[in-house]
């Protein structure tokens, strides 16, 4: 499986549709075999769209994203835990361990991930 | 008064207000959340504060310039900039914020304070008028072209030849486009071609395509404009400077619905919808015997003839909003619009280039416009110079010293291969129809 997740510095980038970066981890159940940095600056929605689907991802790991690019994703395939913020490596792990809902803030801190999912 | 009586008379006054307020720490870490605020994001102030304020206010600038952090930089505040949030439940909410540093007591900076405006229903609002006032990529108010816009889609449907005339920078292009986008054809092929940008050898080529062995350098066949827009349109553009020959070769097209290839020995069959345009009065042509007759009845099946700018001032304003959407999009800026001034200026000055010139203004101000409303600095000097002329009364065009020069250099160089443009345009390292384009421009004989 392939989840991928927008990034903003070592953060999950608030925003899917302008985030600058993308990271994109291969699991084999629980464990990751592969994992590369992608380049999204500059890139327009279409492209971000495109570039997740070349890269074969199921899963998005992000903040903010707009109804429209949920819909799209949802309709080529890609499932979608919206609402995320916090330390991406954190969500990572949470999502690992099969814990990760949308809403989740992941500030490394707390031992209880706060949820507040979309009204 | 109790020391946090102060804190909650402020809390009540900032949850009254209709505008979103936040503050942060020095870490942009949201301190405070107004009830606006949360109303406009989704979010509540509960979730809000302690989280950094890009997780929460989720702008398109938060990640590449943030505001908060571009005021507690240079100390500066910034007021009213367009910007787009996302909102908790994912959707694109259009909002103005205003960002100021926020001090203690002693004038020690603290953090940031931003507030934020929805602009959802004046976009909104926005977006109708314009779409009242649009037919596809052409902006107007103008009544006349409402008219035009009101029997375009009957026009286009009919698969009639059309003829466009108009002065230069009237949008002939655009009216083409539309036709052609409005017409069953419009899934196929719209080529444009230049009929004065051309040499006579060159536009017949250009046209018809050659084959193989039609002259020395033909080493294999090449489709023409005709070839290339079959199914579709053909847009042929400043048609009245074509040559008589051509004129004959066109008129084919037009009867037949074929025409010959260079070096070709049988016709070739055409399925195309031609639209020509014009800045020149065709029938005054006519009169002169410089146009074909029989060629311009064929091309006048519907004529339409558009207005210059400057008799249709009313639509000066939505064409600048226009501009500046377009080049705030293409350059990455965040200008609002432009002052009073230079709207009265605009809507005074004459524009001999028409909509065009307008568009060339408003892009020549956005290079130098260095704040988020064009001022009348911003305008090229020929527009703001003197006292602001009527196109009437300005003197008569001269060459820049650069065209000066550029024609000089020309003239000498086919003076000294006695007028041979092939070795005159391999001298100057330029093509053979740029420099017939320049021959043309500068009237050189």
């Amino acid at each position: 499986m392939k989840v991928a997740i927008p990034l903003f510095k070592d953060r999950i980038s608030p925003r899917f549709d302008v985030c600058p970066e993308i990271w994109i981890i291969e699991l084999n159940n629980e464990e990751v075999i592969n994992q590369e940095k992608c380049t999204m600056g500059g890139f327009n929605l279409q492209q971000r769209l495109d570039q997740l689907t070349s890269k074969r991802v199921d899963k998005i790991i992000c903040g903010g994203i707009d109804n429209f690019c949920m819909d799209h994703l949802g309709k080529i395939g890609i499932d979608v835990i919206y609402n995320v913020a916090g330390q991406a490596r954190e969500a990572l792990n949470l999502f690992i361990k099969g814990v990760l809902q949308p809403g989740f803030y992941c500030d490394g801190k707390k031992e209880e991930p706060i949820s507040f999912e979309k009204n | 008064m109790d020391k946090k009586e102060p804190e909650k008379f402020f809390n009540i006054i900032f949850n009254s207000i209709a505008d979103g307020v936040f503050t942060t720490d020095d870490e942009g870490k949201i301190t405070f959340f107004n009830k606006a605020a949360e109303e406009i994001t989704g979010f509540t102030s509960d979730e809000a504060i302690g989280r950094y304020c890009y997780e929460i206010f989720r702008a398109d600038i938060c990640q590449s310039r943030c505001a908060l952090k571009e005021v507690l930089k240079t100390e500066k505040e910034i007021i009213n900039l367009p910007v787009t949030i996302l909102s908790k439940n994912g959707k694109r909410i259009p909002i103005s914020i205003s960002a100021a540093v926020l001090r203690d007591e002693k004038g020690e900076v603290i953090g940031g304070v931003e507030t934020f405006r929805d602009l959802s229903v004046i976009e909104e609002l926005k977006k109708e008028l314009s779409e009242k006032y649009t037919f596809g990529d052409i902006v107007s108010k103008n009544h006349f072209i409402h008219d035009l816009f009101n029997i375009l889609p009957n026009i286009a449907g009919s698969d009639s030849t059309v003829l466009i005339q108009g002065a230069s920078g009237t949008g002939k292009e655009l009216f083409a486009k539309a036709i052609h986008n409005l017409s069953l054809r419009k899934n196929k092929p719209f080529i444009k071609v230049n009929c004065g940008a051309l040499p006579d050898t060159l536009l017949e080529s250009e046209l018809f395509g050659y084959i193989k062995g039609a002259f020395t350098d033909a080493k294999k066949d090449k489709p023409g404009r005709f070839a290339l827009a079959n199914e579709g349109t053909i847009f042929l553009d400043e048609v009245g400077d074509m040559s008589p020959s051509l004129q004959v070769k066109l008129l084919r097209v037009l009867q037949e619905k074929e025409y010959e290839p260079l070096g070709a020995t049988s016709p070739k069959k055409t399925d195309v919808r031609i639209i020509a345009a014009t800045n020149k009065d065709l029938s005054e042509l006519v009169n002169k015997g410089k146009f074909r007759d029989d060629l311009y009845y064929r091309l006048n099946v519907v004529k339409i003839n558009l207005p210059p700018l400057s008799q249709r001032r009313e639509d000066i304003p939505l064409l600048v909003d226009t501009f500046i959407r377009k080049f705030n999009a293409k350059m990455g800026k965040k200008i609002l619009g432009v002052s009073d001034r230079v709207l009265r200026l605009l809507l005074r000055y004459d524009y001999p280039g028409n909509v065009r010139e307008l568009e060339n203004i408003i892009e020549h101000a956005f290079v130098i416009c260095g704040g988020d409303r064009i001022e009348l600095d911003c305008l090229p000097r020929e527009i703001t110079g003197g006292q602001m002329e009527t196109a009437s009364s300005l003197p008569m065009e001269e060459k820049s010293p650069f065209d000066q020069a550029e024609a000089e250099v020309i003239e000498k160089t086919l003076k000294k291969y006695g007028g041979d443009r092939i070795k005159t345009a391999k001298e100057l390292k330029i093509g053979r129809t740029t420099l017939w384009r320049k021959i043309r421009k500068y009237g050189i004989a």
